[in-house]
């Protein structure tokens, strides 16, 4: 507790820091929205987030990865969890709903590494061609994992939810990258809000990065 | 500062700060949406351009040189930068040339601050590097530019549109206050006027109390003068008949022999009642007072067609009519035998009844006593033959030869020549104070007829000078005459101005004209009006003071006396003084009655915001009494003008 309050105090007045995540928010509006056993997925997140706080990266990549693949059971279409074709959804909604598709998966993984201190330059979002069942496949699916770059020219770590293992990019000859991104820009300075201010004027990204700070993730 | 002034002011300021406030605002939103604009337009290109680059081939750096080249050159950036993982630049294009041509210091004040755009670019599974993009600002300073000028210019389009508007709605707002500005002033100047109510709630209560105000006074007034008349009737009329007493008629009749202005010669009739005491005994006295009233009112009637004519019971049996123009005796004298015996109405009871009535001219050289030696004469003589030669005795030594020796034509030469060769001059005779200070001096006109010829009075020459209609012409050269020796340095003048004047609307516009033309000697000059011409022509008079008060003369009232009952009616015009008659003055250190009555008199005058003035003020006990009763000036023949 004194912990987190330290780290508000220092991500308020040192820039750079993380700002920490609102655990009492998130636990009550997960009680509120989805009932306790989502209020016991966010106290387990919190126990995990606080004993992985020293852990290298290397830990926490497996732990994080480990964590959102087990916790988001069902993947899915967004038309049928969300009722809409393409929805981007936070953390909370999908470990709330205990569903989501590639994006969603990755988002919290990228949300939660991110909160463990990894910085923004290591994180990347890829979209990706998945071909299904193997390499040689001809069906391919759109997809979303995310990278990580332990230094900016290495070879990226996969964090996926077909493969549950964390794999480097040769490994995954079954993805082939098109795009990536990050939050990087989107902040203005310091301020860790995004420099627009509706929602209906937001990308996509955008949007479900200011949801997720409503729900008191920073 | 007026009200409507300051009014205009603080809404203007309001206005001014309310517009600035607007303008300000609007840059500022208009502002806020393009930076808006600007922002997501940087994000959107940054990402579709590293989303092109992340497919091309970039082994040769030349493809990703010209995908940024197409970029930059075919859109509106001012840079666009690709720095590799570690932070080395690999291409940079800049547009330094960019000089938004709106003026510096509104960019300065709106400066549009928007971040460059942000995104990856990818090499495969790699970091190829990162793109930041920003775009040219140019257009947004314009915009803004344009649409703050736009602004302002309808700002301003508005602003004069309501503030003419405004000062429409406040001229109507505020225009009963104006009003009441103008009634507040006037009752100032104890101008008891009323005004039209404000339809406005605070407006009209106030306009309400004013009017009450006024008519509280006006009714004050009019209770004054009616007061003033019972004084005056008791002090000088007789109460069976209702005519004259003999105090008062004579004063009367004298005050018309001392005016050489206005009085040339009359006629005296006089009418003695013999029988009176044999009536007294066969009808008793209330009887006799019933035909006393008859005769009384008759004789009343007789004489009110005629301005200058009235009647007077000089004793018991004695009673007499005057006239002061020039009449058939004879014819007169019949008027007032038949007068009385068809009033008497004694048919029955005295058959042969016939008061002894005759006749005589009188002029402004007889003196008073010449009424006694009638009253004499008719008790005296039975034989009425007999008497009428002994009048006719009287009458010859009034008889003026001067009107009769020559011919209309001779006197239309002589007047026209007199006029264009302007021998016409003001007389002067001093008004003082009681603490002997000049107030004006009266300018009773003057004329020769003959070059170095005698200056006569007006009243010899003004008969002629109506007939043959010159008077206006006399009237006009007067008023020059007047303001010429105004501007020459004389003291104020008090100018006599006739009833027939007043009511000339193209005199009034000379007047009006000359004063307009001379405002430095405006308030030097009298002008007055005699008092039976102020009420006959009301309508004319008033618009006569309406019309002159304005310039800065003074306007005022002369021979005051037989009409103070309607003194009230007078009270919105902004008169400066009165003029009481010679006949209210006669022998007033010894006429208790008429003391009262002046001292009345002198009240309402003062409470109008006028002076009262004594006219024909002849003796010194007379000049001694007057100061005590409330009079402000005199004048007449007793009167020097003050030792400096």
């Amino acid at each position: 507790m004194l912990g987190t309050i330290l780290c508000l105090l220092l991500g308020v007045w040192i820039p750079g820091i993380q700002a920490a995540t609102d655990f009492n928010k998130l636990r009550t509006l997960a009680e509120q929205r989805y009932g306790d056993r989502a209020k016991n997925t966010i106290i387990e997140l919190e126990v995990l987030l606080n004993s992985l706080r020293d852990a290298p990266d290397q830990e926490k990549l497996e732990k994080i990865n480990l964590f959102v693949n087990d916790k988001i059971r069902r993947f899915d279409d967004d038309i049928n969890i969300w009722g809409q074709s393409d929805y981007w959804a936070t953390p909370l909604e999908s470990l709330g709903r205990e569903a989501g598709d590639c994006e969603d998966y990755s988002i919290a993984k990228y949300v939660f590494l991110r909160e463990l201190g990894i910085p923004n330059e290591k994180l990347r979002l890829t979209y990706v061609r998945a071909k299904i069942g193997g390499p040689n496949s001809r069906i391919s699916q759109a997809h979303m994992i995310l990278s990580y770059y332990p230094t900016p020219n290495a070879e990226p770590l996969i964090l996926d939810n077909l493969i549950l293992s964390i794999r480097p990019a040769s490994r995954r000859p079954d993805l082939v990258p098109i795009f990536s991104f990050n939050s990087e820009g989107l902040w203005t300075g310091t301020s860790t809000t995004p420099s627009s201010d509706s929602l209906s004027h937001l990308s996509r990204w955008r949007n479900v990065l200011a949801r997720m700070q409503a729900d008191g993730i920073e | 500062m007026s009200l409507i002034k300051q009014l205009w002011i603080a809404v203007s300021l309001l206005m001014l700060l309310v517009f600035a406030a607007c303008v300000i605002a609007s840059i500022e939103a208009s502002k806020h949406t393009l930076e808006q604009q600007l922002q997501m337009k940087n994000i959107d290109n940054a990402t579709s351009l590293a989303l092109s680059l992340s497919q091309i081939d970039k082994e040769d750096p030349v493809n990703v040189a010209l995908l940024l080249s197409a970029q930059f050159d075919n859109g509106h950036y001012q840079r666009i930068r690709l720095v590799d993982p570690e932070g080395k630049l690999i291409s940079e294009h800049y547009n330094a040339d960019i000089q938004p041509n709106t003026p510096s210091w509104f960019n300065r004040a709106f400066s549009i601050e928007v971040h460059p755009g942000v995104a990856q670019v990818q090499n495969g599974w790699s970091q190829y590097g990162t793109l930041s993009l920003e775009s040219d600002a140019t257009f947004a300073y314009q915009a803004l530019w344009n649409g703050a000028r736009k602004m302002l210019l309808w700002s301003v389009a508005i602003a004069l549109l309501a503030g003419a508007l405004g000062s429409w709605l406040l001229r109507i707002i505020t225009r009963p206050l104006s009003e009441m500005a103008n009634m507040a002033e006037a009752i100032g100047d104890q101008r008891f006027i009323t005004m039209t109510e404000p339809r406005v709630t605070e407006f009209k209560s106030l306009a309400q109390a004013m009017n009450r105000l006024s008519n509280r006074i006006r009714k004050m007034l009019n209770e004054q003068s009616q007061l003033l008349e019972q004084l005056r009737f008791e002090a000088n009329y007789e109460p069976i008949s209702g005519l004259m007493n003999r105090k008062y008629f004579t004063s009367r009749v004298s005050a018309y022999l001392d005016n050489e202005d206005n009085f040339e010669e009359g006629v005296l009739v006089v009418s003695h009642i013999a029988e009176l005491a044999d009536i007294n005994a066969k009808l008793g006295g209330s009887g006799t007072d019933q035909i006393l009233k008859r005769i009384g009112h008759a004789l009343t009637e007789l004489c009110k067609p005629e301005n200058g004519m009235f009647a007077g019971r000089l004793s018991g049996a004695d009673f007499a009519v005057f006239s002061s123009s020039p009449h058939n005796r004879e014819l007169l004298c019949q008027q007032v035998k038949d007068t009385i015996i068809s009033a008497a109405a004694l048919n029955e009871s005295f058959p042969d009844f016939s008061p002894r009535t005759i006749a005589s001219h009188i002029g402004r050289s007889d003196q008073l006593d010449s009424l006694k030696d009638l009253m004499a004469v008719i008790r005296q003589r039975n034989d009425m033959a007999q008497l009428q030669l002994e009048m006719d005795d009287l009458a010859q030594q009034a008889a003026s030869p001067l009107n009769t020796t020559r011919t209309e034509s001779e006197w239309r030469a002589r007047l026209d020549n007199a006029i264009m060769s302007k021998r016409l001059r003001l007389a002067s005779f001093p008004v003082i104070s009681p603490s002997n200070t000049l107030i004006h001096n009266e300018g009773p006109m003057r004329l020769q007829l003959e070059p170095n010829g005698p200056w006569l009075p007006a009243a010899e020459f003004i008969g002629w000078a109506i007939k043959l209609d010159l008077i206006t012409e006399m009237d006009d050269l007067l008023v020059q005459i007047a303001i010429e020796d105004l501007k020459n340095g004389k003291a104020a003048i008090g100018l006599n101005i006739s009833s027939r004047a007043v009511s000339n609307p193209a005199y009034l516009d000379h007047l009006h004209a000359l004063l307009q033309a001379n405002p430095e000697v405006a308030d030097k000059l009298w002008l007055e009006v005699p008092e039976d011409g102020v009420f006959r022509h009301m309508e004319a008079f008033r618009n006569f003071c309406l019309t002159l008060k304005p310039l800065g003369c003074r306007i005022g009232v002369e021979h005051v006396g037989a009409q103070v009952a309607r003194l009230g009616e007078l009270n919105d015009l902004g008169l400066s003084y009165i003029k009481i008659d010679a006949s209210v003055i006669r022998n007033i250190d010894s006429n208790t009655g008429n003391q009262a009555f002046l001292k009345g008199l002198c009240l309402i005058v003062h409470s109008l915001g006028m002076i009262a003035i004594a006219e024909g003020v002849q003796s010194n006990e007379e000049m001694a009494a007057l100061p005590d009763l409330g009079i402000d000036g005199m004048t007449g023949p007793a009167i020097q003008p003050p030792t400096v």
